[in-house]
């Protein structure tokens, strides 16, 4: 196994055929065993008038299963079960409860058992991207999701050094990386980056100096502008888009860095276009996902918000899942005089103004969609730097931009940040 | 860092020495097992049994000394959920608080309260759990909103932590030793860890208890005196210079 490039190599180099072949075992198994425990499938299931007897494959399961989303479970949520009718066994058998981040809402929680899909899907992940028995992995976290142990590193053999995802903590991050030698940074988000800039600066190190003994970046969070891209290639270490695979388990760039692997012996995955059916190869859709393997609470077709890019191509790395490419939030999209807006669309423009990597900005949304489009945006006082001269750039090229009247308001980007969690900030704001 | 070994290690987290450097810190698997073991008892001491929901508060780099609770919690067949110790994960403790039946709540320390308050949420939610285990200062100010928060006090790498009879913080004599004679205490750490530490000075005060205390237990313990409570007040919201600011570059040429 060690001198393999993957750590599971029967289940991550499957042929497509013995795949599909167990997912469609496994989802069956998982819509009768989710029918019968979960209240929301069930009552789902029923209201749709479908049944599991009456699917006998993962054709019929496209065609006949019906949604669960975000509100369904957080209606029961609000109707005092905090498992959102999800739980499929006696809450005593609940070992941990993870949280969702909740940048833009109350956290959801995330129950489960002994055995952590996610565990399982990140020490895949972390070894294909080259961490090893014994090696030092770098972890710069919050304990929020899958708490203070990290069981992927368990797994591997590989000895984790604990951070806090925070800027106060990267004096001590430049102290293990002399100290400890580690070769794989676990992760790195655009505040961190920001932070460790930042202080590279104040003491006189050169960063890319100071992570040689690194093979590998793993990135998260949300989107990375291009100034940042250009600065992280600067640096001299391969790094890795990873994200959530609809809660379900991770999902993360191989060394192809041609989209993340979604582990289909895990998950069940579809992407939807913007009719209900399902998107084409490689187009854009949301992500819809089912557990195939967690008997706590199994996600059953639950429509996860995530708009994905998303291919069943073979991968370059060997692997046969799919792959997908985190595009952005279906909820993140603001309508204004009859325009739409997503943060991507703002993205460009604000980076354009801004003296930061960081690209920090928030769409104001009211419940009416009369213009002006409100952005709100990152602005920290610098010599030659005009707030009034900022702001009205900034009107005037998102008007250009967006074909919308624009009204920029500027907040320090402490004010931004503070609305965390710490790797990523809501995009979209209810006004 | 003296570490003894080389691929046995668990994870390297870290202390704060007595200025408040961070010192890196290895536990090795048996350090681990050996710190769950001393933690399973004292959540045994709350009379915590399968089935209850512990919330555990503290950031991530205090892995290796939350990651034995974190499975004790769990050998104990409790359900363990966390928030993170900073100031923008205060208004997770109390979303957790509210959505689940929190039985035991540990950890707590001063700056999520901070983000609690920043964010508009009454302290008062925190006496929704039914045992609260919290730093002097992050006590001292649940204190005066009328709970009783049992104490936990970080002496260099260790924990102590005040039992149901409240004389006295727990440490595990099985894996240090504090010698109080010369008036600050100097911590010690059993030989068989990963890593050494000897005559540690501790930033924190108190005696040591040898005897059998009065909750059962034969853990030895540490006890602090109480801070003296004056002038420890709630800070408010914080940012208050922000809308200020924010109106100078805003307002001005509109």
């Amino acid at each position: 196994v060690l001198s393999s490039q993957f750590f599971e190599p029967a289940v991550e180099t499957m042929s497509r055929g013995d795949l599909e072949a167990l997912q469609q075992e496994r989802l069956l198994a998982t819509v009768e065993y989710a029918y019968e425990r979960s209240e929301l499938t069930r009552a789902a299931w029923d209201r749709a008038g479908v049944r599991p007897a009456d699917l006998s494959s993962g054709a019929d399961f496209a065609e006949l299963a019906p949604f669960l989303s975000k509100s369904m479970v957080r209606s029961r949520r609000s109707a005092g079960d905090p498992y959102g009718g999800l739980l499929c066994v006696d809450p005593s058998e609940v070992e941990i409860v993870g949280f969702t981040s909740g940048t833009t809402g109350d956290p959801t929680p995330l129950p489960r058992g002994a055995r952590a899909e996610t565990a399982k899907s990140l020490a895949r992940e972390l070894w294909g991207i080259g961490s090893r028995p014994g090696d030092r992995l770098l972890l710069a976290m919050f304990p929020f999701r899958l708490g203070h142990r990290f069981e992927p590193a368990e797994h591997i053999g590989a000895v984790p050094i604990f951070l806090a995802h925070t800027a106060e903590d990267v004096p001590f991050l430049f102290e293990m990386l002399v100290e400890q030698q580690p070769t794989v940074f676990y992760m790195l988000s655009a505040p961190l980056f920001a932070a460790i800039e930042q202080h590279a600066s104040a003491v006189g190190v050169d960063v890319a100096e100071r992570l040689q003994c690194l093979t590998s970046i793993v990135f998260g969070g949300e989107q990375m502008g291009t100034r940042m891209r250009e600065r992280l290639a600067e640096w001299g270490v391969p790094f890795y888009v990873a994200s959530s695979l609809g809660d379900i388990c991770s999902t993360m760039e191989c060394s192809a860095q041609d989209g993340c692997h979604a582990w289909e012996d895990i998950a069940f995955v579809e992407h939807l276009g913007e009719d209900g059916r399902p998107a084409g190869d490689g187009e854009r859709g949301e992500l819809v996902v089912t557990s195939l393997t967690d008997t706590v609470a199994p996600l059953v077709r639950f429509r996860s918000g995530d708009m994905v890019r998303l291919t069943r191509r073979p991968c370059a790395c060997g692997r046969t899942h799919a792959r997908i490419w985190p595009l952005g939030r279906v909820g993140d999209e603001v309508h204004v005089d009859g325009h739409s807006v997503l943060p991507s669309d703002v993205w460009p423009v604000i980076e354009a103004h801004s003296s930061s990597p960081l690209v920090l900005f928030q769409l104001v949304r009211r419940p009416e969609s009369r213009g002006p489009l409100e952005v709100r945006a990152a602005f920290d006082e610098s010599p030659g730097r005009s707030a009034p001269k900022t702001r009205r750039a900034m009107e005037d090229d998102l008007a250009e931009a967006l074909g919308v009247r624009t009204v920029v308001e500027l907040v320090p980007s402490s004010e931004l940040l503070k609305q965390g969690p710490p790797h990523k900030i809501p995009r979209v704001v209810d006004a | 860092m003296t570490s003894r070994l080389g691929g046995e290690l668990w994870g390297i987290g870290r202390y704060e020495d007595c200025s408040g450097r961070p010192v890196p810190w290895a536990i090795s698997s048996a350090d681990l097992h050996a710190d769950a073991d001393f933690a399973r008892r004292r959540l045994e001491a709350f009379g915590l049994t399968p089935g209850d929901v512990v919330l555990v508060v503290g950031l991530y780099s205090g892995a290796a000394q939350l990651g034995p609770v974190e499975l004790a919690i769990r050998q104990l067949g409790a359900t363990f959920c966390c928030a993170d110790g900073t100031l923008y994960d205060g208004p997770r403790i109390e979303a957790c608080l509210r959505q689940l039946s929190v039985k035991l709540l540990c950890g707590l320390d001063e700056t999520p309260l901070e983000g609690m308050l920043g964010a508009g949420l009454d302290l008062g939610v925190i006496g929704q759990a039914e045992i609260v285990i919290a730093s002097d200062s992050a006590s001292v100010r649940l204190e005066a909103l009328g709970l009783r928060p049992f104490r936990f006090h970080r002496l260099g790498p260790a924990l102590a932590v005040e039992c149901p009879a409240r004389s006295g913080a727990h440490f595990d004599q099985t894996q240090w030793s504090i010698d109080t004679t010369g008036g600050i205490p100097l911590l010690t750490g059993g030989p068989g860890r990963a890593s050494a530490v000897s005559s540690l000075p501790l930033s924190v005060r108190g005696e040591v208890l040898a005897g059998q205390c009065a909750c059962g237990s034969r853990d030895w313990r540490f006890k602090v005196p109480r801070p003296a409570d004056a002038g420890i007040t709630s800070t408010g919201r914080p940012h208050d210079l922000v809308p200020q600011q924010r109106q100078r570059w805003n307002d001005a040429d509109r």
